[in-house]
C-alpha cells in the first residue's frame, strides 16, 4: 500500500471500517514508514482526546419535561381535532400558529391565512375550504 | 380523512424514539453551540418526529432517525437566525486542513484538556463537527452518519479525516491555541 493510499484509509482503519485485506496491507505499511505511521498516530490521539474527554452536554432535566409536556399536549390535540375541526383558540386547526384575516382586495372579500402550515395542510386546508371558481 | 391517534403512539413513540433524547440533545448543542437554541431545536424535532412518527418502520434503528430529524432542524433553525455557515459556502477544499501530513516529533501532542478540545471542535466547520460528534461521542457507523447526513460512505470518510486533522491542527499549531483562547 502506498503513502497516498494510507492516507485515504487511515481513519477508516482506525474506525474499524477496513476490509480485512486492506487492514493488513496498512498494517504492513505503517511498520515500514515512518510518516505513516505517524499520522497515525496523530490520529489515534484526537480520537482518543475527543471520544475519552467529558465532552458530551448534560441534558437539562426541565428540558426533557418541557419536550414531555409538549408531546401530551399535541397527543390530545390531534385526537381532539379529529372530533372538532376548530381548535380550542376557535380558529380552524389548519391555521397553526399563524394569524387568519380577511381583507378586501379590488372589491370582493378574500380570505388571507398567514401561518406556518406546509405544503400537505395546505392542501388539506384547500380541498375543504376554497371552492373552485364556477365555469 | 386522518389516521386515529392515540395515547398508545406516546407510548411508543416514546420506547422507540425518545430513549435517544439525550443523543439529540447532545448534538443539536454541539450544532448550536448555544443551550437556549439547542432546547428549542430538540423540542421542535421531536413534536415534528411524534408527527411524522406513523412513517417510522418498526425495524429503523430509532436513534438514527431521530437524529436525521435534529440535524435537519438544526439547519433550518439556524439558517432562520443566519447563524449557520450555508452548505453552499462550504467548500472541502478551503476547509481542507492546513497540513496534510505530520512529522514525528509533532505527533507528542500535549494532553490537551478538554476545554480546549471542546473549543477546538466548536471551531470546526459545522460539517466536520457533526460527523466527528456521530463518530465519536454516538459511535455510529459510516454507513448510519451517511444515513443521517444524506451523503456517500466515501464522504463521511473524508470529512472525518479532515475534521481530525484540522482539530489535531487547532489543537497544536501555537496560533491555533492562541485563537482558541
Amino acid at each position: 500500500m502506498s503513502c497516498q493510499e494510507t492516507k485515504t484509509f487511515i481513519d477508516a482503519y482506525l474506525d474499524g471500517e477496513l476490509d480485512l485485506v486492506r487492514g493488513i496491507e496498512l498494517e504492513r505499511h505503517l511498520t515500514d514508514c515512518s510518516a505513516c505511521a505517524a499520522l497515525h498516530e496523530m490520529r489515534r490521539t484526537v480520537q482518543r482526546e475527543v471520544r475519552n474527554g467529558p465532552l458530551r452536554f448534560r441534558t437539562p432535566a426541565e428540558l426533557r419535561n418541557r419536550v414531555r409536556a409538549a408531546l401530551v399536549a399535541q397527543d390530545r390535540d390531534q385526537r381532539v381535532g379529529l372530533a372538532c375541526p376548530y381548535g380550542r383558540s376557535g380558529l380552524p386547526k389548519w391555521c397553526g400558529t399563524g394569524v387568519p384575516r380577511i381583507e378586501t382586495v379590488h372589491g370582493g372579500m378574500e380570505f388571507w391565512i398567514v401561518s406556518d402550515l406546509n405544503t400537505d395542510e395546505l392542501t388539506q386546508f384547500a380541498k375543504l375550504f376554497v371552492t373552485p371558481p364556477s365555469q | 380523512m386522518t389516521a386515529v391517534v392515540d395515547s398508545a403512539k406516546l407510548a411508543r413513540f416514546e420506547q422507540a424514539v425518545l430513549t435517544h433524547f439525550d443523543a439529540a440533545y447532545n448534538l443539536a448543542r454541539w450544532l448550536t453551540r448555544n443551550s437556549d437554541d439547542a432546547d428549542d431545536v430538540v423540542q421542535e424535532a421531536c413534536l415534528r418526529a411524534f408527527t411524522f412518527f406513523d412513517s417510522f418502520q418498526g425495524g429503523e434503528d430509532g436513534r438514527a432517525w431521530l437524529l436525521s430529524i435534529v440535524r435537519n432542524t438544526c439547519y433550518t433553525w439556524l439558517r432562520k437566525k443566519n447563524a449557520w455557515e450555508s452548505a453552499m459556502e462550504f467548500d472541502e477544499n478551503l476547509h481542507t486542513p492546513l497540513a496534510d501530513s505530520v512529522d514525528a516529533e509533532s505527533v507528542q501532542m500535549r494532553r490537551a484538556d478538554s476545554e480546549m478540545v471542546k473549543q477546538g471542535i466548536e471551531k470546526l466547520p459545522p460539517e466536520y463537527r457533526e460527523v466527528l460528534i456521530l463518530r465519536e461521542m454516538e459511535g455510529l457507523s459510516y454507513k448510519e452518519i451517511a444515513g443521517i447526513i444524506r451523503l456517500p460512505i466515501g464522504t463521511v470518510m473524508s470529512r472525518l479525516s479532515r475534521a481530525r486533522q484540522r482539530l489535531y491542527d487547532l489543537l497544536t499549531a501555537p496560533v491555533g491555541r492562541e485563537s482558541l483562547k
